[in-house]
């Protein structure tokens, strides 16, 4: 009986000892590739993040080997919201018309001094001095013809209206912008807009909530820089802000290599392996990746590809599909 | 010690390292909180370089302080040849122990001299008809890692930690005993990169242990004061970046 315990003592140590030298965090650094000078560049709006100070050994002398053909990164921060709501054609043209006070033309900042909604579309009229000219401007949102609408927030504007909308328009590239001075009145206005856009049929094409990243596929450059095939992965334009990519780790400019196992060729089939695991009534999915990052080496920044593992986890409560 | 023990302790061992082998083999890509992507390092180079000289030049700690160095983790394993001597020796080393091996992980700079922090598990066993004789110190390291050149590195420090004694004797019956003691003792280790995520690597310890008897027949060399045991460790093998 006493050598049956002392077995399992030293059963236990084994086994403590096992469990308690399992590895560490898999390392921050991988085999360095050579950057690679191109000039085609991802267009996007960009999440600003915050992340640790870079790690070095000495101060470098030299910039990192900074690149163009990389999505560009926005100061502005898009949120990721999908406006749904229950509301009538009647509630969302209420809605637009209660907020005429709490929205202001992007660009110029003016006030709206006319606004003219009904169930299919909104025009708005605004008026500013411009060397000393009072000059006037409008802009039209046709309900049937929008696109996507995104939720922004501008940090680093030196104005009021930090909060405000992008509303995309079929065959336009460039969105109506409105800006709004809290986030409650840009989510509201985006709701409303959204309602009938909705009941007039648009095709809308909202973010998927269930992971919050725009896609695209990667270039030449690219590819080859990342050390990869062009079709082995797509690279991430700009993460949402409250995403659950966001919450998984994702930063723009990662390149997505697999979902659940299953290599990606193209953004299509990053979605559709999303909504499918999500729809078999799985909580999380393991998202595999290459991030570029840098360390330092004889004082220099030496850019590297790392290995990452994402793990995203649903939220499965509401939002357009 | 009958055999089903012995049976037990050889699978727990087993199974504690075959957990720790199957975290390596099989481990996922870097956490994406560890690694800062390149657009935030460039971000930060900008804005620093964008701070006026003044407030460089009355700053100059946070301006030229270096940065933490990266660090690495590395999974060693390898051969472990110890000799053995003080008092405890004499009673031990009557057994060839064929089956002696170390397994670890260490942690250092990949670039600079750093300190370094570790844990190493040590066993020395050996089984003879219905006797065993098991040792196994679980010691952490606190050192400094010092680069010779490119691609090696010099590892000093000092190992502190448990060993645990079983001894089972059949033919001495009061030579049976387990025992539970401290162990200390310096260390040195050379490191050469063979590839960019492989070691080699050579290390060599001198260590002192101290025991108490948990389980004897009051006869044991430990119960009759003789509870000290040297040994010089001299290990080989193979590390692996985690």
């Amino acid at each position: 009986m006493k050598q049956t315990k002392l077995a399992l003592v030293i059963a236990v140590a084994l086994l403590l000892v096992g469990c308690s030298s399992a590895p560490p965090p898999a390392p921050s650094q991988s085999t360095p590739t050579t950057p690679t000078q191109a000039t085609s560049g991802a267009q996007a709006f960009g999440a600003s993040q915050t992340s640790p100070a870079p790690q070095a050994s000495t101060v470098p002398t030299e910039a990192p080997s900074k690149s163009d053909i990389w999505p560009k990164i926005y100061d502005d921060e898009t949120y990721m919201a999908t406006f749904s709501s229950n509301w009538s054609e009647a509630e969302a043209v209420g809605a637009i018309k209660n907020l005429q006070n709490s929205f202001i033309e992007y660009s110029i900042g003016a006030p709206i001094s006319e606004l003219d909604v009904d169930p299919y579309g909104l025009r708005a009229k605004y008026q500013y001095v411009e060397n000393n000219y009072l000059k006037a401007g409008s802009l039209i949102i046709p309900f049937d013809q929008v696109k996507s609408i995104l939720l922004e927030h501008f940090p680093k504007l030196d104005k009021e209206y930090k909060w405000g909308l992008f509303v995309y328009l079929e065959g336009s590239t460039s969105p109506v912008s409105l800006r709004t001075p809290t986030r409650d009145s840009a989510e509201r206005l985006g709701k409303a807009i959204f309602a009938l856009a909705k009941a007039r049929n648009a095709k809308l094409l909202m973010p998927n909530p269930r992971f919050g990243v725009s896609l695209a596929p990667l270039s030449d450059a690219q590819a080859k820089a990342a050390g990869i095939d062009k079709s082995s992965g797509v690279i991430v334009a700009y993460i949402f802000k409250e995403s659950p990519a966001e919450k998984a780790g994702f930063s723009p400019q990662d390149i997505i290599t697999s979902v659940a196992g299953k290599p990606i060729h193209n953004p299509d089939e990053v979605f559709a392996e999303i909504n499918a695991a999500a729809a078999s009534g799985a909580q999380q999915i393991k998202i595999d990746g290459i991030r570029r990052s840098y360390k330092i080496e004889n004082k220099k920044y030496l850019e590297v590809f790392v290995p990452i593992t994402y793990t995203l986890t649903f939220d499965q409560k509401g939002g357009a599909q | 010690m009958n055999k089903k023990i012995r049976v037990a302790i050889v699978a727990a061992f087993l199974f504690s390292n075959a957990f720790l082998f199957c975290g390596v083999v099989f481990a996922d890509g870097a956490d994406p909180k560890t690694v800062t992507p390149a657009w935030i390092i460039e971000k930060e180079y900008e804005e620093q370089q964008a701070q006026p000289n003044e407030e460089a030049q009355t700053q100059p700690e946070t301006q030229t302080k270096p940065a933490q160095a990266r660090n690495q983790n590395l999974l060693f394993f390898g051969y472990d040849y110890p000799i053995l001597s003080g008092p405890l020796a004499s009673s031990l080393s009557v057994w060839n122990s064929p089956f002696n091996f170390s397994i670890g992980i260490e942690d250092f700079s990949q670039e600079i001299s750093s300190f370094l922090t570790g844990v190493e598990v040590e066993f020395f066993i050996t089984m003879k008809g219905d006797d065993m004789r098991l040792q196994m110190n679980d010691m952490v390291m606190l050192g400094y890692s010092i680069p010779l050149a490119k691609v090696v590195r010099l590892n000093l420090g000092a190992r502190l930690g448990l060993s645990l004694l079983g001894v089972t004797d059949s033919v001495s019956p009061a030579n049976t005993y387990f025992a539970l003691g401290g162990i200390a003792g310096p260390e040195a280790a050379i490191y050469a990169q063979a590839a960019p995520d492989f070691w080699l690597w050579v290390r060599g310890r001198y260590s002192i242990a101290y025991f108490m008897a948990i389980k004897s027949s009051g006869l044991s060399p430990i119960d009759t004061g003789t509870n000290s045991l040297n040994c010089i460790s001299l290990e080989a093998g193979l590390a692996f970046r985690i």
